[in-house]
């Protein structure tokens, strides 16, 4: 009798391990930068929807917060268990992409297979690799600009923050810290807000960060001078350093008329407007109509910032896990699946396929016909974006150094905290900076 | 000394196996990779191999101006939270050691800070100190006018430190609480009604029965917080980026300059530092 019970046990188990080896799924590991709870809930839909159409393939989603995204390649390259697929900034892939970690076979298969052509060139030249071909598949974008409120700047009879004159002489004027109110938030912190923002003013001023040779040339004098109105604008903005969660939050809620942001705050702006049922806080009234977009800096030249998320593949991975995350790529970006991820945050995701970009279905949402033609202009900021890593038409993958130690960031910190100048903040930004790229 | 290798010690051996490989791999395994490491220029790529540079590292880190910076941070994060912690904690078990209504509650409810998830204490902290719209500021500045303006308490590298001290007093002041308390329940009343009938002032019982009696208690936890306060990192991180304590810098080394090495490096130099503050303070304070 024992020797029967336990025959049927070994059988059994033999039996199960049999069937699961068969049933064993390919698992694709996924990391994006998507972490607030409706949008996960919206991947893990659309994953869902993936898996039941491909049973073969297991997603695995992971979610990293924007800012620690070099901390957890890094901790992933030192393990060695890097995901196969990840939704990253371009300069993460080109610093991934130089560093030799990006399959770019996989990444020019993908994009020839939905069609180059389809893509906005301006968001496949943010992921060029300096010799040919791609690093990263383009999957979304945003642009960043100044949102200030028209009814209030009518009210003073200020022009639009366009360029730097009208810009500091708005916030100047609407700077009252007494009540706790203030002229402008941009970013005066330690992290990527900062050099974000900054950006644009430096490129509106022809500065930059790398020579056309690839030279560090952070102290130049057109730096310099950019580092300098931007200490003198600062003086204007909230106590303190400042980041995108005080642009947001000051600006929905009055206390500042204009701030710094891409276009991901359409969505909390736009909310209000809709028949949205959820917790809203205390937003100022019909802010959707009181609320102009100014994406153009105008100084010395024109200047456009934005940031293009793409997709990628790592290197070292299983063939048939690649396999599985190409399939997966394919699917986020073709028809109503890309458009219900685009969906998720209506308006500050920006399609970077043309032909989804006047797609009925796309156009047909509720944040999007609140902001009606609006949102349309905003969008077609994204093919003129200029960037730091970006120089007549040559890429440099070392900005991501700089970047993900918030260099520009502390730079500026040393002047709006330590009251250093322009030209000592400059110096140490610098060296900073060549130290890095070593 | 010479190894048994009767039954009895063979027996033995097998038996503290599983407590030196457990150890070995826990302990002295990633000490020694930490050793290995700090020497080495650590290449980022799983697949180059790393560059042995010797003692470069702790040359480069001992004459680096912003080590030393941070090195004073942490010194002053360390011994204000450690004295803070320690006297609070003292404080309030001096006072919730008599008998009144409503003590075990009260005894419940000190302890929240140190139970509540420092994520979520974060951030009720930072909505207290933020700069427009916090309660700090509304007190400190709209009522009471103590300061021209509004401040940054948090993110404004002046004002950071002071607030992470204070905050990690308050996070942590109840587990000395909780040490002393349990301690002062075992000092016998006879001792304090002795030295009543001698004519002992308050303080004079505090001073000549009270403190002796709490004194290995005392040196335990001020022993204790050092060490974790010394290699605080998250209850300061995760509060404020502007506080640049030593574990803080480790970090930074590592993942956003991308340099292993030097980190690894500069954990070994607090190690050897920790230790010998350990060694002495057991030796010299603690008489052990």
């Amino acid at each position: 009798m024992r020797k029967k019970l336990f025959l049927f046990i070994l059988v059994s188990f033999l039996l199960v391990g049999l069937s699961t080896s068969i049933l064993a799924k390919t698992t694709v590991e996924y990391w994006t930068t998507q972490t607030e709870e409706d949008r996960v809930e919206v991947i893990n839909n659309l994953i869902d929807r993936f898996e039941a159409e491909n049973p073969n393939y297991e997603i695995n989603l992971v979610t990293v917060q924007e800012n620690d995204i070099p901390t957890k390649l890094v901790a992933g390259m030192a393990a060695g268990r890097l995901p196969e697929i990840v939704e990253m900034g371009a300069e993460v892939i080109l610093k991934m992409g130089a560093e030799g970690m990006i399959s770019k076979a996989d990444v020019n298969t993908v994009i020839d297979k939905i069609g180059s052509n389809d893509f906005f060139k301006g968001s496949l030249k943010m992921l060029a690799s300096p010799d040919s071909g791609y690093y990263g598949v383009p999957f979304h974008g945003w642009v960043q600009g100044i949102w200030y409120r028209e009814d209030l700047f009518k009210e003073k009879g200020l022009k639009p923050p366009t360029n730097w004159n009208n810009i500091i002489k708005a916030a100047e004027t609407f700077n009252n810290p007494a009540e706790q109110k203030y002229g402008i938030v941009i970013g005066t912190n330690k992290d990527a807000y900062t050099r974000q923002t900054f950006t644009q003013y430096a490129l509106a001023n022809n500065a930059r960060i790398f020579s056309e040779d690839g030279k560090i040339i952070f102290n130049s004098p057109a730096m310099i001078e950019t580092l300098d109105f931007y200490n003198r604008l600062a003086q204007f903005t909230p106590p303190g350093p400042n980041g995108w969660r005080d642009a947001r939050d000051l600006y929905l809620a009055g206390r500042v008329p204009m701030m710094m942001y891409s276009t991901y705050i359409m969505d909390d702006i736009g909310l209000e407007a809709t028949a949205y049922q959820g917790e809203k806080g205390s937003i100022v009234a019909n802010l959707v109509d009181k609320t102009a977009f100014a994406n153009k800096m105008t100084q010395k030249s024109d200047s456009v910032f934005g940031q293009i998320m793409g997709l990628t593949f790592i290197k070292g991975n299983k063939d048939d896990q690649m396999e599985g995350a190409r399939l997966f790529a394919e699917f986020l970006l073709s028809g109503d699946n890309y458009i219900d991820f685009l969906h998720m945050a209506p308006g500050g995701m920006n399609p970077v396929r043309s032909s989804i970009a006047e797609n009925s279905h796309y156009l047909d949402n509720n944040v999007l016909e609140v902001w009606g033609e609006k949102a349309g202009e905003i969008a077609g900021g994204l093919d003129s974006i200029g960037k730091f890593g970006y120089v007549a038409g040559k890429v440099f993958p070392e900005i991501g150094n700089i970047t993900s130690q918030f260099i520009v960031g502390q730079t500026i910190m040393k002047m709006t905290e330590n009251g250093w100048t322009a030209e000592k903040a400059a110096e140490w930004g610098q060296k900073e900076m060549e130290e890095a790229i070593e | 000394m010479k190894f048994k290798t009767d039954r009895d010690a063979k027996l033995g051996y097998w038996l503290i196996l599983p407590t030196v490989v457990a150890i070995s791999t826990l302990i002295f395994y990633p000490v020694f990779y930490n050793l290995w490491l700090s020497m080495q220029e650590v290449n980022m790529n799983p697949i180059q191999p790393n560059t042995f540079v010797g003692l470069a590292h702790f040359i480069d880190i001992l004459t680096d101006l912003d080590f030393w910076i941070s090195f004073r941070t942490s010194l002053i994060f360390t011994i204000t939270t450690v004295i803070g912690t320690t006297v609070l904690g003292l404080a309030v078990a001096l006072l919730l050691n008599r008998d009144f209504p409503g003590r075990s509650v009260i005894r419940g409810v000190i302890l929240l800070p140190y139970v509540t998830p420092v994520i979520s204490a974060v951030f009720g902290w930072k909505y207290l100190f933020n700069p427009v719209f916090g309660q700090a500021n509304y007190f400190l500045v709209d009522i009471l006018h103590l300061f021209p303006q509004h401040i940054n308490w948090i993110e404004s590298p002046a004002f950071a430190i002071y607030a992470v001290i204070i905050f990690n007093i308050w996070r942590n002041f109840p587990f000395a609480f909780l040490m002393i308390l349990a301690e002062l329940q075992s000092i016998s009343a006879s001792l304090y009604e002795a030295a009543e009938v001698d004519g002992a002032s308050a303080w004079q019982k505090f001073k000549h029965i009270t403190l002796p009696e709490l004194k290995f208690v005392l040196g335990a936890l001020v022993i204790l917080r050092t060490i974790w306060n010394f290699y605080k990192f998250s209850e300061v991180y995760l509060l404020s980026a502007s506080v640049n304590v030593l574990p803080v810098y480790i970090y930074e080394k590592a993942f956003a300059s991308y340099d292993f090495g030097q980190a690894a490096a500069i954990s070994a130099i607090l190690f050897i530092f920790v230790l010998g503050f350990i060694m002495f303070y057991v030796k010299k304070v603690l008489e052990w």
